[in-house]
């Protein structure tokens, strides 16, 4: 517990490196909404039938790109792994008395304990413009998003471990955000997929970004599919760790 | 041309050192035309038109790719901040090369603009059989034309920012808010209204790289924007922000 402690201290005080990046990507929240509003009122008064307005998808972008600029340094995790493994960095975390896969993750949680209240509480005064927020809601969102970023963790910690066996993992990374901004909602509310595919509104990606902003809206049933997910992919990269670890060959850094 | 002829092959070998790479990378830019085109037709639901044609979107979304292919020529600018902190920019003041040039043929990634060069032409290849689409060789070399030109007035204007970093070692926050404007390449500027629609061509170009070379493509009545005067202030702006910044460039010793 004191490792882990000291994990996120240790990134808090590292905060300032990123913490002018997600103000700055938070300037850019108001400018994709506004390409999404016209996007979108553009489509609908041209009479396509969508299962949304133009403010629910409003509300529903909002609390995606909020979401996105607080948890994005989840995704640092790839190069992290990978890096400590093809420059032999991993000889040191071996030889400690600490669990790597947990030492990463708490930095990592370090990192966002600042940005993600932070990201709820502007998202929350930006809410005040347009509807009264349910207190309980907000809350339950705060735990969402950490579920959810536990998700992203992990499936970022489980591409970075690859390198034990393919030495290069950046590009695999790269196809990952582009599947993920399909699947996790980023790209379009999962709501509006066809019928027939809207099963993938329970796919392990929804969980960053879809299922947080379902539970602001009072579907709180989500937040244990997200804490399945975090249970099973929290395993398999436990696994992955052991079996990888076998594998490695130090680098000599 | 020698030199050139050197980056080339460096670059592809330093592809080929990894087993798979290629195939990944071809992987990768084919996922992102997916999730554009997915996104297209979930919007689309079954109806034909909305104000653009299906096929315009379409199209669309592979001349962006293409123009994602083309600016792979100037990749190198992307990461000079990070050369510059580590002090390694210095190296190339030694050489008898413009600093500048030398550093885009260094990082010139060869196999991914390859890639994404040819997955946009069979994608608009494709998009034209699909929608029985009539392209002529003189629509194509104009759009290639008009989609040359706005890169480089892009990049010309992205250049003039980053290259601040000489001075100010310190310019991802604004770089990267220019970067994310990239998302507006992928829309029908059409839907704009008409102040971000000035924005997005002569400010913050993108209407140039994809939407304007589309109109081109497929032959549509729409006036062009005239680039006599914002083009030849870009160069001057991009010119003046090297010359000085390099002036007051100091070495961090790497």
């Amino acid at each position: 517990m004191k490792i882990c402690r000291i994990s996120i201290f240790i990134e808090i005080r590292k905060m300032k490196q990123y913490i002018i990046n997600f103000f700055t990507s938070l300037m850019y929240v108001p400018i994709s909404l506004l390409i999404y509003y016209f996007l979108y009122r553009s489509i609908l008064e041209s009479g396509v039938k969508l299962a949304a307005d133009v403010s629910e998808l409003m509300a529903y972008y909002t609390v995606v790109l909020f979401i996105r600029a607080a948890v994005s340094h989840a995704m640092r995790a790839v190069y992290d792994v990978f890096t400590d493994i093809n420059d032999g960095d991993l000889d040191l975390w071996i030889v400690c008395p600490v669990s790597y896969p947990f030492v990463r993750f708490f930095r990592a949680m370090g990192s966002v304990i600042v940005t993600v209240p932070t990201g709820i509480l502007l998202l929350v005064a930006a809410m005040c413009f347009w509807s009264q927020p349910d207190p309980v809601g907000v809350l339950l969102l705060l735990v969402s998003t950490f579920l959810g970023f536990t998700v992203l963790y992990a499936m970022m910690f489980l591409l970075g471990l690859l390198t034990f066996w393919i030495k290069t993992v950046l590009t695999i990374r790269d196809i990952f955000w582009g599947i993920l901004s399909i699947f996790s909602g980023e790209l379009i509310p999962l709501q509006l997929l066809p019928e027939k595919l809207r099963f993938f509104a329970w796919n392990p990606l929804a969980s960053v970004y879809y299922m947080p902003a379902r539970v602001l809206e009072g579907e709180w049933g989500y937040l244990w599919v997200q804490l399945a997910y975090v249970v099973l992919l929290g395993g398999a990269a436990l696994l992955v760790w052991r079996v990888g670890l076998r594998k490695y060959e130090s680098q000599g850094g | 041309m020698k030199i050139l002829m050197q980056f080339i092959r460096i670059s592809v070998k330093r592809i080929l050192a990894y087993p798979n790479e290629i195939y990944m990378v071809f992987l990768q830019a084919f996922v992102s035309v997916v999730s554009t085109a997915l996104f297209w037709a979930v919007l689309f639901s079954g109806e034909e038109a909305y104000g653009h044609s299906q096929e315009f979107v379409y199209i669309l979304a592979m001349i962006a790719l293409l123009s994602n292919g083309v600016q792979e020529l100037f990749f190198g600018l992307r990461d000079l901040e990070y050369l510059v902190q580590a002090g390694e920019f210095d190296r190339y003041l030694y050489l008898p090369r413009s600093p500048l040039l030398l550093r885009l043929g260094e990082t010139l990634p060869v196999v991914p603009m390859c890639q994404q060069i040819l997955i946009a032409l069979a994608g608009i290849a494709l998009v034209t059989v699909r929608f029985g689409i009539m392209l002529t060789p003189g629509r194509f070399l104009k759009c290639v034309g008009f989609l040359l030109l706005g890169t480089v007035y892009y990049q010309m204007i992205y250049g003039a920012v980053t290259f601040l970093c000489l001075r100010t070692e310190n310019i991802s926050s604004l770089r990267d808010l220019i970067f994310q404007f990239g998302d507006y390449k992928q829309y029908p500027l059409g839907i704009f209204p008409i102040v971000i629609r000035f924005f997005l061509t002569y400010i913050i170009p993108m209407g140039l790289v994809a939407y304007y070379p589309t109109v081109l493509l497929l032959g549509l009545d729409e006036p062009l924007p005239q680039l006599y005067l914002a083009m030849p202030l870009a160069a001057a702006a991009c010119w003046w922000s090297y010359r000085t910044s390099i002036k007051k460039y100091a070495s961090n010793g790497g």
